[in-house]
């Protein structure tokens, strides 16, 4: 308790402690009450209480306007930091939206690229110039495989796609078109050659029209090999091991083609039209090789229509032309000086056939 | 008024780490409390700018009290916050645009009574010794903030800023605050 008397003529403002205590807040309220009485009457107790408390005050203000100062940073460095995350999210944002757009793209336009299952394995008839013989020979023409993967079961998976995608195609509605030849016959077709244009897999927009790469494998009436070279080079591309296994297979599947030629006719109607009539779309999408010949393949009402897009086939070469299936998979045209052979989807002749 | 267990294990975080000096404290609790104070200012005729400066302030009141100890946790700091802010923004708004009081000027809030030196603090005189004390350089300046601000006890200050016992930061503390004085004195 502080007691000022009145005879000291001293007051509790000069005592630096007790200036302090009240300056703080340190005394109680009731002290607080007594001690601003005793120097109700004390000028100088007063303004030299009052200077204390400035001099506090003005220490904390300092205090606070340092941690307002260091607040402030903090906050802005937080505000920077969530700016820069909305940068980022914004960033990825623009990466993701681009990648849908691509992909949305490339939906809405991949309708004109032909599937790639007809691609992965393409069988070429040859015949060897001195025997005669007819055999299967694999070749790689899709882009994505690889030389060194096991032939069975590249020939297993492409069998399994080609089932797959013949069955939704050939189960569509068959086309106007069912029977005729030549160019008149063929601009008839402009919806057929559309549609499969558009892409052989099209099963759902009601396509029953497949396009077909057909091999020449023979030219000038002699078993010439035309795509014999191309294939032995391919093969000495390959270890000698997977030739030896993959020739294996070739003489096997051969000598099966040869038990089945003939076994079955097919009600094919062949048409011709010049190369120059492939639609663009196709040509875009699918390079022209020599020795390969565009062919579109149509489910008639009478069987199929199958247009081959050559300029060295005349109308008279078609007259003299034979069709045969060798195996239920694949399909030669045999004309008078070439023999084309077209690697079919599977079940796709199940009907009833004739010769032209 | 008894807080609910989510805003007792919240707040308690909170004052843990202002207690301990951690200063990421402020930009949670400011973070925390933005919307409603922004809310409050800008109701009465505040700026963006202003709510922002009342709430630094507010933020920093916070601290002070806890690190002084003269804070009680008797509601949420949330609560604490938005009456601290009510008086800081009715004292700057008189101050700025000499208004009359508004409806929440009177109210009575235990948890943020000023005190004389808050009062004080605005002043102009208040800012000449800010700037004083600027010149006067440590260790002056970190001893009188710590016995004025933070309130610590001339024990605490001996152990913090090394000096032998409390009689050793007493007669540093005098010698300080003579300097602080001859630099007001020197400034005019």
């Amino acid at each position: 308790m502080i007691v000022m008397k009145e005879s000291d003529k001293k007051y509790w403002t000069d005592d630096p402690e007790r200036i302090e205590k009240y300056v703080l807040g340190q005394v109680s309220a009731e002290e607080k009450v007594r001690m601003e009485k005793e120097i109700a009457d004390c000028e100088p107790c007063k303004a030299k209480l009052r200077e204390e408390m400035e001099i506090a005050a003005g220490i904390r203000r300092y205090g606070r306007d340092a941690l307002k100062q260091r607040l402030r940073s903090k906050l802005k460095r937080e505000r920077a930091s969530q700016y820069y995350s909305y940068q980022y999210i914004g960033l990825a944002a623009s990466v993701v939206i681009i990648a849908i757009g691509i992909g949305l793209y490339k939906i809405w336009f991949s309708d004109l690229v032909a599937p790639k299952q007809f691609r992965q394995q393409e069988i070429v008839l040859t015949q060897k110039q001195d025997s005669a013989e007819e055999k299967i020979v694999p070749q790689e023409n899709n882009e994505q495989g690889t030389p060194s993967q096991n032939l069975t079961e590249q020939r297993e998976i492409a069998k399994r796609k080609k089932s797959n995608l013949a069955d939704e195609q050939l189960s569509n509605k068959p086309s106007q078109i069912s029977s005729g030849a030549g160019a008149d016959q063929l601009q008839q077709t402009p919806p057929a050659a559309a549609l499969a244009d558009a892409g052989e897999s099209n099963s759902s927009q009601g396509s029953s029209a497949i396009w077909l790469i057909g091999k020449v494998v023979m030219v000038t009436g002699q078993l010439e090999t035309m795509s014999h070279s191309e294939s032995k080079m391919e093969m000495s591309k390959r270890s000698d091991k997977q030739a030896v296994k993959e020739k294996s297979v070739e003489t096997a599947a051969s000598e099966k083609m040869i038990a089945v030629r003939r076994a079955k006719d097919e009600g094919i109607v062949l048409q011709q039209r010049a190369a120059k009539d492939i639609p663009d779309a196709r040509t875009r999408q699918y390079t022209m090789h020599a020795q390969e010949v565009q062919t579109l393949l149509e489910r008639t009402d009478n069987g199929f229509s199958l247009t081959l897009y050559a300029d060295n086939v005349k109308d008279s070469d078609l007259q003299e032309a034979v069709v045969e299936t060798l195996t239920e998979d694949s399909l030669v045209v045999s004309l008078p000086h070439q023999r084309i052979a077209f690697r079919m989807p599977s079940g796709w002749n199940s009907q009833p056939a004739h010769r032209r | 008024m008894k807080p609910t267990l989510f805003f007792l294990n919240d707040d308690a975080k909170i004052l843990d780490l202002i207690k301990k000096g951690d200063e990421e404290a402020l930009v949670i609790v400011y973070s925390q409390n933005k919307n409603a104070i922004f809310s409050l200012v800008m109701r009465n005729n505040g700026s963006e700018h202003d709510a922002d400066d009342v709430l630094q302030e507010s933020v920093v009141i916070l601290w002070e009290r806890v690190k002084s100890g003269r804070f009680e946790y008797t509601a949420k700091l949330s609560t604490f916050l938005y009456a601290v802010a009510k008086n800081v923004w009715s004292r700057k708004r008189m101050r700025k645009m000499r208004e009359p009081a508004t409806e929440f000027d009177n109210d009575a809030f235990a948890t943020t009574d000023q005190s004389p030196l808050d009062e004080m603090i605005s002043s102009e005189r208040s800012r000449t010794i800010a700037d004083a004390l600027e010149q006067l350089g440590d260790p002056c300046k970190t001893l009188l903030l710590l016995y004025y601000w933070e309130e610590r006890s001339q024990e605490e200050i001996a152990v913090q800023m090394g000096f032998a016992n409390a009689a050793t930061v007493k007669s540093k503390k005098y010698t300080c605050k003579k300097m602080l004085e001859k630099i007001l004195k020197n400034n005019g």
